[in-house]
């Protein structure tokens, strides 16, 4: 097992080193650069920035500078924010958006989780329905809509919450729920869809039979084993979420690191795209290799070899 | 996110354990839909009013502005800043209309603004002594202070001054000081120019400081608005050991020159500022003024309708709705802006423009121009394109601004405009308008700008049978496309960095402007524009409007709207002076003025 870890975690290497390549190919074949402006610079001007930020050398140099740089633990200038590295800004809101990815992730297997199953239990009737139709609700209301939605009745009617920013717990209420909404939905489906197979297996027929309690066959048998398809979800789920929305960070303000995916794209702030690429990478790539290594733990047919 | 697989429409058999009555699909739907309508009811109800108490005695109603009663104990500015942290606190790299709007309290330079927009002293303590032949200008410093104590001396102007035409720093805003001596000798030095040759350039630029409280600029030739350049942020004087501290733009380390210090910082969440201790003007009232940033527009209006913000500027789409609502129309007041819109037709001649090759099509012909302009009913634009908001416009200085000239724009007259069409096909030696190349039309997509290049696009088929082509594209791709005439017709808009004629009419339309978007080469007009340059103000004027008239006629552009901001501000705020040149919110160039009353 252990080895096996090591390897993963050793192959990680060569898939960000993939990944940061590709996107720096991808940025920089994008027409356009740091410095469009609704009037044109003048080209004086555009010499002096593109010299500053070594963008005038050429793209191999500026590559290894950058690759470089990063196995320092810099990751280089922002080309946007003229005051600040890429790791002030990184370093200031990733603790926010971890923190919201988090709870996010909590409430969404709190909630999921136990929704899919009582809508497995309940199935055709009124808790499945119900339960269905709070899944449909969450897949198919964009972020933005519930996240003003929810400003709307529970900050500006009710007034029981701020509308936006970070400061606090009452502050943190809306945007969990808002980002939680969608990962409970498909959550809840999965559970509820890994439930239902689950109940059709031989082993639970011969638990009925032996005269178990309903209530011991569900906690005992079933939930364990309908469980096993849903980590592999959760995985990605809790990668998507740590890594922050854009959508959910705009609407509420939050000071966190996930509005820079869109906004360093439409800035073509490169140091900051380049890094938030990474991150997201390295996040995915990690948390694949956990869930993989928690499958052991929970399956135990499952070994690696 | 992944979707769960392969189980959609496969329903297990059901053993005895789930059994359950069956529920008509019909019924979840009716359920689900009115869950949905119930929550699009709550969503679309009136916003509920402010937590606030009721007004004290003395108040006069909001619309007059200047309500008065006894002073808030809490004196407390909350505002929202923009949804994203502003680019840069450093006076030589502050470019964005937030970094300025934050800018305008921290820092003064030699000469600032007043309420109805003249230039006055500021850190001067007169206007300068400007030399016979209008080269050398002299500033006297009064006693000042930086808010950590030291002196404000002349020294720190001339470094300041330097730092930002230093092509080291590579400013964005580094050109607009370039008529001074040296700066163009500065701008043009080529790619090579090694650290020496850049030091030896910038040691020679024409800023001295004969002793600590005079400051002497040279300038190139004679600048009649070289006044307004002393007023910008750039050239607010600041310290060199402050930029060599690490994080120099942190609160810990912000020196100020202005009204406010940078109290705290919290990046992409909320800036606080508070008064200057060290400050020689009018002392500030505030205690705090607290910028929130971050979240959308949209956010931002929900945020004030609850009562978090004391002043906002109202997003441009939802001012209809904010207009009409009983509580917050009579609280929203519209300030014309420094910003204005057109939409320019390239107007180069059979030459190729500035070495680029381009086709020559039928907006080269000032009569085909003219027709185009003559063609557009502005006021049904305005009203249905921009919901009404804004100023129609015909000349591109905006009211307010020295040099606004009312009603000297083309009018709309179809019959006019046939007439212009008919003398410019002649002269193209065209029979008929139908054999004309369609036009390329383009704008930058995302902006709301589709909606307004459709209803001119549609005008100018109705109204002349021109064809054009409409093309969105990325901001990228069409600011990189614009300045190289890419387009017949494109759309353009501008907002003034200091409020004189020559930041419209030299910077967007000599014929050798790097803004000259529409390569508009008219000798007559730059030699106007020229002449007018080197005389003060009062005595340019004449020469402006000239020039201003001269360009209307030609229809390079047409000029369509004079942008407005539209204000919500609670009735307690008070003492604020708007201005055209306001960056974010109401009043914003003078926060030292403002005060809250009781309620």
């Amino acid at each position: 097992m252990t080895r096996y870890i090591a390897g993963r975690v050793l192959w990680i290497i060569p898939v960000l080193f993939v990944v940061s390549l590709l996107t720096f190919l991808l940025m920089h074949s994008v027409p356009g650069g740091p410095w469009a402006r609704e009037k044109a610079l003048p080209a004086p001007t555009v010499l002096r920035l593109n010299i500053k930020y070594g963008l005038d050398d050429p793209l191999p140099v500026q590559y290894v500078n950058w690759a470089s740089s990063l196995l320092r633990g810099d990751l280089g200038p922002s080309f946007k924010f003229a005051d600040r590295s890429v790791n002030d800004i990184v370093g200031e809101g990733i603790g926010v958006t971890v923190q919201l990815g988090i709870m996010a992730f909590l409430l969404s297997v709190l909630v999921g989780i136990p929704l899919g199953i009582f809508a497995a239990l309940g199935h055709n009737r009124w808790p499945d329905y119900l339960s269905t139709g709070i899944s449909v609700l969450g897949i198919a209301t964009p972020t933005f809509v519930a996240a003003t939605l929810l400003i709307l009745l529970f900050s500006v009617r009710l007034g029981w919450f701020p509308t936006g920013g970070w400061k606090g717990p009452e502050t943190w209420v809306l945007p969990t729920v808002a980002l939680a909404g969608f990962p409970i939905a498909v959550i809840a489906r999965y559970t509820r869809a890994s439930m239902l197979e689950v109940t059709r297996k031989d082993y639970i027929r011969t638990a009925h039979s032996k005269g178990v309690n309903d209530r011991a066959v569900v906690t005992r048998h079933m939930i364990r084993n309908a469980l096993i398809p849903v980590v592999t979800i959760l995985g990605p789920t809790l990668a998507y979420l740590v890594t922050g929305s854009f959508i959910i960070e705009t609407v509420f303000g939050i000071p966190g690191v996930g509005r820079y995916y869109i906004t360093s794209i439409s800035s073509k702030d490169y140091g900051v795209l380049m890094a938030m690429t990474i991150l997201y990478a390295f996040v995915v790539a990690f948390l694949n290799l956990v869930v993989d290594v928690m499958y052991a733990y929970i399956d135990p047919r499952i070994r690696y070899s | 996110m992944p979707e769960p697989a392969g189980r959609r429409g496969t329903e297990p058999a059901t053993t005895g354990y789930v059994k359950g009555t069956y529920m008509s699909q019909k019924r979840l739907l009716a359920l689900v839909g009115v869950f949905a309508i119930m929550a699009a009811a709550c969503g679309g109800s009136s916003a509920s009013s402010p937590p606030a108490a009721s007004g004290s005695p003395g108040e006069s109603p909001a619309a007059s502005g200047e309500a008065s009663g006894n002073l808030a104990a809490d004196q407390v500015l909350r505002l929202y800043l923009t949804s994203e942290d502003p680019k840069s606190l450093d006076p030589a790299l502050a470019e964005q209309s937030n970094d300025i709007a934050i800018l305008h309290s921290l820092n003064r330079g030699l000469l600032y603004f007043d309420k109805d927009q003249n230039i006055v002293p500021a850190l001067a303590t007169e206007m300068p002594k400007v030399s016979e032949d209008g080269l050398t200008y002299t500033f006297t410093l009064r006693d000042a202070k930086y808010s950590n104590g030291d002196p404000i001396v002349a020294d720190d102007l001339v470094y300041a001054w330097k730092r930002l035409i230093d092509p080291r720093i590579a400013a964005t805003y580094q050109a607009i000081i370039a008529d001074v001596e040296g700066g163009q000798a500065i701008l043009d030095l080529p790619k090579e120019a090694t650290d020496a040759d850049i030091q030896a350039a910038v040691d020679k630029f024409g800023v001295s400081a004969p002793d600590p409280k005079t400051f002497v600029v040279k300038l190139q030739k004679p600048t009649g608005y070289f006044v307004d350049l002393a007023t910008l942020w750039g050239t607010a004087p600041y310290q060199k050991k402050w930029v060599e501290t690490p994080n120099f733009t942190e609160p810990e380390n912000y020196v100020s020159s202005g009204p406010f210090i940078l109290k705290s910082w919290s990046h992409q969440a909320e800036i606080v500022l508070a008064p200057n201790p060290n400050w020689y003007g009018t002392k500030p009232t505030l205690q705090e003024i607290r910028y929130h940033i971050g979240g959308d527009p949209a956010a931002s209006q929900l945020a004030f309708e609850a009562g978090e913000y004391d002043m906002l500027k109202a997003p441009p789409d939802q001012v209809p709705t904010i207009m009409a609502n009983p509580e917050l129309g009579p609280i929203t007041k519209p300030i014309a802006t420094v910003v204005f819109d057109y939409w320019g037709f390239d107007s180069s001649s059979e030459d190729p423009y500035k070495g680029n090759p381009h086709k020559v099509g039928p907006t080269a012909n000032r009569h085909f121009r003219r027709a185009l302009a003559m063609a557009v009913d502005k006021d049904t634009l305005l009203a249905t394109a921009y919901g009404g908001q804004g100023q129609v416009a015909g000349s591109p200085i905006p009211p307010g601004i020295p040099g606004y000239q009312e009603d000297i724009g083309l009018k709309y007259d179809v019959e006019a405009a046939k007439g212009e069409l008919t003398q410019a096909l002649q002269e193209l030696g065209v029979s008929d308008v139908s054999q004309l190349p369609v036009l390329s039309f383009g704008f930058n997509t995302d902006a709301g700008h589709d909606v307004p290049a459709a209803f001119m696009q549609d005008q100018w088929q109705t109204n002349l049978g021109v064809k054009s082509e409409l093309k969105g594209v990325t901001f990228e791709q069409f600011t990189t496309e614009r300045p190289l005439l890419g387009y017949s017709i494109a759309r353009n808009a501008w907002g003034l960095d200091y409020p004189h004629p020559d930041n419209v009419l030299r910077v967007l339309f000599h014929s050798q402007s790097g803004n000259n978007d529409e390569g508009y080469n008219n000798p007559e007009y730059d030699k106007l524009i020229e002449q007018a340059g080197a005389m003060p103000l009062e005595e340019a004027l004449p020469l402006y409007n000239q020039a201003q008239k001269m360009l209307v006629e030609d229809a390079p552009a047409v000029f369509t709207r004079w942008r407005v901001s539209n204000y919500e501000i609670r009735p307690w705020v008070t003492g604020a002076d708007p201005t055209a040149q306001d960056s974010e919110n109401y009043g914003d160039l003078f926060f030292e003025n403002v005060k809250i009353l009781e309620h």
